[in-house]
């Protein structure tokens, strides 16, 4: 359990290929550069995604083919058609077809609360303030299974700089969209909608939690959060909640929407640990997605080194 | 709403039990089983085999309510039932954790929804094991009362579904009522009353 098996690293066949992909997806990415200058960029490239084939041939490619642990990066087609997205399905492989008409653009993303600077920004307007970068992450899933993904995206840290936290502020509360007309799922009273997630401000301010608009080095698809999301990678999945209107800087910690469902399940923090378990299952080890692979869960997802002072004098089987 | 034996044969339960198992071999091997293949075979016989019980506690009140042939459906529905509980494991053991025994079993305590799981599938092995003529001669009227544990198995697995699943549990709870529905059946004085039925009714046709 403790190695990543021999068939988990990538052959170099597959590796040659991957090289080949990745060129011919350095043209397409082209093609979709010109395509951003037209005025409905997003419609045109979601508009390819969503009627190409599902093939080894859509298979974009990202900076590197595996992560810093030499994980291989799952799969477009994997990445883009197993998703939890309440709002719109119970059913992760329902979700890419009930969003695919979900309307993106535009987009606008409200920042308040205990802020100085408090303000309304549009998507387009923050891809062009702050420079995207790309981030490859491991996700982990409260459910045991992992993807490694590579995000685009910029730092939250800089929005946050850019409204400036008054000294009040110490958490950040998060909000997605609730549109009942165009989220089938939301329709249903099983959860308390909206989707609310949260962060204390210094995980926020941490430089790997970011605000994400795409992957593979394309624009969000709606499955994964479009246009804007949070990503941060050494939590569960659930807390990198997705298509966000709403920022705010609080003063007290926010109810998320899993705690308020089942406190006793489900912590405001939520760090990936393989030593505290959730209280129905173990969280001992994950199931890799594209590979049936199972490996050790690690420490705060591999990411210990970047963030375990933040929880240093804290116990973390209390703060689940 | 009285069958004759002869109008369904019996030989129908195989290809009919054997049907879905079919379906799930060819979606593997077609790699048609999406993202995340293992859960959705765990899934996939888990739920059959939850099916397959139901079906088995559904004989004999289909019996008493005058489907004369349900009862002998129901030790071949009791073993394909087996059957299903046996590849659910067998997916757990061998395709999720690749036979790490010694991690399974260090990691079950804190595997909390398996426990019930399990519970019913050593049920369900020993009862499986017993389903023969041979064993009920030899354990007379002790086979009854052992064979009463499948109920409990019932209990268990549905707890075990439950368990398992992090949020939505609609299907499970549909399999919950089907199988308060079969219990209902089980009550003593219902169940007096509707053999009695049946000997009058068999009376009459004489």
């Amino acid at each position: 359990m403790n190695k990543i098996p021999s068939s988990e690293i990538t052959p170099e066949k597959v590796y040659s290929r991957r090289n080949f992909l990745k060129k011919a997806a350095m043209v397409t990415a082209g093609a979709g550069f010109l395509a951003a200058c037209q005025p409905n960029a997003a419609a045109v490239i979601n508009g390819i995604t969503a009627t190409a084939p599902a093939s080894d041939a859509t298979q974009p490619a990202a900076s590197a083919a595996t992560d810093e642990l030499g994980r291989n990066l799952t799969s477009f087609k994997d990445i883009t058609s197993y998703n939890n997205y309440y709002e719109f399905s119970l059913g992760k492989e329902e979700v890419a077809r009930l969003a695919k008409d979900f309307k993106t653009n535009p987009w606008s993303v409200e920042v308040s609360g205990l802020v100085n600077n408090p303000g309304t920004y549009d998507v387009d307007q923050l891809i062009t303030k702050f420079d995207e970068e790309e981030r490859i992450y491991r996700m982990r899933c409260v459910e045991a299974w992992s993807m490694v993904i590579p995000w685009l995206g910029f730092p939250l840290s800089k929005l946050l700089a850019e409204v400036e936290p008054t000294s009040e502020a110490k958490y950040v509360r998060f909000v997605t969209l609730l549109d009942k007309d165009q989220m089938p799922g939301a329709r249903s009273d099983m959860f308390p909608w909206p989707y609310i997630e949260g962060l204390r401000l210094d995980e926020a301010m941490n430089d790997l939690t970011l605000l994400s608009t795409g992957l593979y080095g394309k624009q969000l698809l709606p499955q994964n959060g479009a246009p804007l999301r949070v990503v941060v990678p050494w939590k569960y999945g659930f807390k990198s909640i997705k298509s966000i209107v709403k920022i705010e800087l609080v003063k007290d910690m926010p109810i998320s929407l899993w705690m308020n469902v089942a406190p006793h399940e489900y912590g405001f923090y939520a760090n990936v640990n393989p030593n505290v378990n959730h209280p129905r299952w173990s969280q001992a080890s994950e199931r890799v997605i594209g590979s049936n692979a199972r490996v050790d869960t690690l420490l705060f997802n591999g990411y210990e080194e970047e963030v375990a002072h933040l929880y240093k004098d804290m116990d973390l089987s209390l703060w689940y | 709403m009285v069958l004759k034996s002869k109008s369904v044969p019996l030989w129908i339960v195989h290809p009919v039990s054997l049907a879905p198992l079919l379906w799930l071999v060819i979606q593997w091997f077609a790699n048609n089983l999406g993202a995340n293949p293992i859960q959705a075979t765990t899934q996939y016989t888990g739920r059959f085999a939850i099916s397959g019980l139901l079906l088995t506690l559904a004989c004999t009140p289909l019996y008493l309510l005058g489907v004369d042939i349900a009862r002998k459906f129901r030790r071949p529905l009791g073993l394909y039932t087996f059957m299903y509980a046996s590849l659910h494991l067998l997916t757990f053991v061998v395709l999720d954790y690749r036979l790490q025994i010694g991690f399974i079993l260090k990691n079950l305590r804190f595997q909390i929804f398996i426990l019930p799981g399990l519970l019913g599938f050593l049920i369900f092995l020993s009862l499986a094991l017993t389903s023969n003529k041979w064993s009920i001669k030899k354990l007379k009227t002790r086979w009854k009362t052992l064979h009463r544990f499948i109920y409990l198995a019932g209990v268990s697995v549905l707890v075990h579904a439950w368990w398992a699943k992090k949020y939505d549990r609609r299907l499970i709870l549909v399999f919950a009522i089907i199988f308060i529905t079969l219990m209902v059946f089980r009550i003593p004085a219902l169940q007096k009353w509707l053999r009695e039925k049946k000997k009058q009714r068999r009376a009459a046709r004489l």
